[in-house]
């Protein structure tokens, strides 16, 4: 195996593991808690599906060292402990995925949500 | 010194860039059109350069580069969707980490190593994107503002308001709740290809009934009376799998999704005359709402699902809005004009110069490169490849027309390159529309696609109305408007019958154009102004002088599953490999006659996949 098949054998190693071992417990923990994204399925008794557009800046700046807090900051408005506990851990496998090429095919099968 | 700021989208589907200078659109390109990559989502540095190349600047002169997503609300969606379904769902978490955790958490730094400039990267959120482009180009001061698409950050579809520099987004419905991803899971399930047949799905729908349609909305989307909606998620597989539909939704419809290219069947018709039913309703509703809160008399849209131009025809004609624009490139590409505009007045305070013509300033959205006749001649004359060389436009128009008006294809190339996906006379395919033939000849024979997919007309604008019901301006091919009932004609194989043979209904004449009459009697219309493409409105005004008519078949210059053509080695490929009589490139007329004959490579086919 080459140097470059040993890096994406890796790297698919770290998702994998990140997924285990971060991911699924976190849900759990979220479910137990009772939180909830976002609803699954219609609500009869609801009136709109409509919630108010907020964003206070129309035009912003995004600096690769301020990413961290960002995302601590913006995930403590929702007192998400659990995702402030993951900023860490997830930008280390940024680290590792970051040599990662970007998608050069658009999927035929599913729409292009990341 | 003026403001210039680039703006690009990158990285999920049609990559581009956008030049706007003290809020003048300078320069606007796909990157798949140089790539030669369909819907190409890479980082768009061809586009990119030749945005600077026509404004002459280098990188370190601009003020911005705005990118058109907030990559952190991308991640915060993508993380929250995945502890939404786990432990289910590890398959899209790792194509999504790759993604989202690589080269799009670090844009900045991605952007300002790519052009070798430490330029300042603003940000802006991918609605805001849309409802910018779809406002500041439009000529309008003040307009109700709707975007709808599958999903940006979070929001898949917002309502907002435009007054003079400020766009305000005041409502939204947020992932997974999306009438893009709806449309997008029906197009898959029908056979088509997801981010780029769902216009095809549109152009189905008119062969089918809509007798799914109450299924769809009992089951699928419920839909509240100001037009928000939710989607039952559990019958979907966008969640938790990298296909749109499962094994619920197959129950549904009796039976799996049909497979890529087998044979279209009289299920898949009515899925698609359903589907097209509900969103119709939903948009529709929708609009009425966005008049509501906001009483606004026009309105603007952008966002993928505003391509569908059967429901924006339906919309201008209840009469909602006194008038509707709509952004030429409404999908992901327009979001990198948006993102420039945006940041060009809301930033950089620009003031906005609004228009007192009533004509937008999307410049007919010709806004990509030209090529000059010296440029021209010099890679015909470089290959051999024989020319006759007409300077005088009128005689070139006489000459194009001379062989639409006896039934030839003819290849236009004229002018900068359209942005968006339509062709709109500068990068087009002309044909009769008065022969019954044209259309399949052109699908099967020009295209290689799929026969029972539809043609449009390009009409001179002052001519519109004695064609098609539609009072007013369409340049930009985003309206789908009936042909008027004097010119219909009875079909003996009504698409009343049951069966699946749509080449029985195609070859029927429907009209005294049917080349470009859908077969519900409706034309996706494209209005030719003088002023904004004066070389098509000669063609099709001596295409008149000759036959009458003044309407021509307008398909886009390129081969199925290709990119439009850009440049003219493009345009001489495309021309080789179909059976296109002429090629107009500027002022050089190409007969197919004349040209060396080509090796008999069918190789090419294979080089472009189906979309």
């Amino acid at each position: 195996m080459n140097s470059t098949e040993k890096s994406s054998v890796e790297r698919d190693r770290q998702i994998r593991k990140f997924f285990d071992e971060k991911i699924v417990p976190i849900a759990q923990k979220l479910r137990d808690r009772g939180v909830a994204f976002f609803a699954p399925q219609p609500d009869s008794s609801s009136r709109s599906y409509f919630a108010p557009y907020s964003s206070d800046r129309p035009v912003f700046e995004i600096e690769t060292s301020a990413i961290p807090t960002m995302l601590k900051d913006h995930w403590e408005k929702d007192e998400l402990t659990e995702l402030i506990d993951l900023v860490d851990p997830l930008l280390e496998l940024a680290s590792a995925v970051a040599d990662e090429s970007p998608p050069e095919d658009v999927s035929p099968f599913i729409y292009v949500m990341f | 010194m003026p403001t210039t700021v680039l703006g690009i989208s990158a990285f999920y589907h049609d990559s581009a860039a956008a030049l706007v200078r003290d809020g003048e659109i300078i320069a606007a390109a796909q990157e798949e059109r140089f790539s030669r990559k369909k819907h190409d989502p890479r980082f768009p540095l061809n586009a990119i350069n030749y945005c600077l190349e026509e404004a002459f600047i280098e990188p370190d002169e601009l003020d911005a580069v705005v990118f058109y997503d907030n990559p952190l609300l991308t991640l915060d969606r993508v993380l929250k969707s995945l502890l939404s379904v786990a432990p289910r769902g590890f398959e899209q978490w790792d194509k999504a980490a790759r993604s989202v955790l690589g080269v799009k958490l670090h844009v900045s730094d991605y952007i300002r190593k790519s052009l070798q400039s430490d330029v300042r990267v603003l940000f802006t959120e991918h609605h805001m994107a849309h409802a910018a482009s779809a406002f500041y180009p439009s000529p309008f001061n003040e307009a109700a503002i709707l975007t709808l698409d599958g999903v940006g950050e979070w929001a898949t579809t917002t309502l907002g308001v435009g007054e003079d520099a400020a766009v305000r987004l005041l409502k939204t419905i947020s992932y997974p709740h999306s009438l893009g991803l709806l449309y997008s899971a029906f197009t898959y399930f029908c056979g088509f290809k997801v981010n780029s047949g769902e216009y095809k799905l549109m152009g189905l729908a008119p062969y089918g009934k809509p007798k799914y349609a109450e299924l769809i909305k009992d089951k699928l989307i419920h839909i509240q009376p100001d037009g928000s909606f939710r989607l039952d998620t559990t019958k979907f597989g966008f969640l938790d799998s990298n296909v749109m539909t499962g094994h619920s939704f197959e129950e549904l419809f009796g039976g799996p999704a049909r497979k890529p290219e087998s044979q279209i069947t009289r299920r898949e018709m009515d899925l698609a005359a359903s589907i097209q039913k509900v969103l119709e309703e939903t948009v529709l509703l929708l609009a009425k709402h966005a008049q509501e809160v906001t009483g606004k008399s026009k309105l603007v849209m952008a966002g993928g699902v505003a391509l569908n131009c059967v429901a924006n025809g339906l919309l201008l004609r209840q009469g909602i809005f006194e008038d509707l624009w709509i952004q030429p490139a409404a999908g992901d590409a327009g979001g990198a004009l948006g993102a420039a505009l945006l940041a060009s007045y809301r930033h950089f305070d620009v003031p906005r110069a609004c228009s007192r013509t009533g004509r937008d300033s999307q410049k007919g959205s010709y806004l990509g490169p030209g090529y000059s006749s010296n440029e021209i001649r010099a890679f015909l004359d470089h290959n051999g490849y024989p020319y006759s060389r007409i300077e005088d436009p009128k005689q070139r128009a006489a000459i194009i027309a001379q062989q639409l008006a006896e039934g030839r294809i003819v290849g236009l190339f004229a002018g900068r390159m359209e942005f968006g996906p339509r062709a709109l006379g500068a990068r087009s395919i002309l044909g009769d529309p008065r022969n019954a033939e044209t259309q399949v000849t052109m699908n099967l024979k020009i295209k290689y696609r799929e026969s029972f997919r539809p043609f449009a007309p390009a009409v001179l604008a002052h001519k519109c109305d004695e064609y098609f019901e539609l009072d007013r301006e369409s340049p930009y091919m985003l309206l789908v408007a009936p042909v008027r009932k004097e010119r219909r004609i009875a079909m003996s194989s009504p698409l009343e019958s049951d069966g699946d043979d749509m080449l029985e209904i195609v070859r029927q004449p429907r009209s005294d154009i049917p080349a470009v009459t859908h077969v519900d009697y409706s034309a996706r219309v494209q209005t030719v102004h003088p002023q904004d493409s004066p070389t098509f409105f000669q063609v099709i005004s001596e295409f008149e002088r000759l036959t009458g008519t003044s309407v021509v078949v307008n398909t886009s210059f390129n081969v199925r599953g290709e990119p439009i053509v850009r440049s003219p080695q493009d345009a001489y490929q495309c021309f080789v490999r179909t059976e296109m009589d002429m090629l107009v490139l500027e002022d050089c007329i190409l007969k197919k006659a004349d040209q060396p004959e080509q090796p008999k490579d069918e190789s090419w086919r294979q080089e472009y996949e189906l979309d």
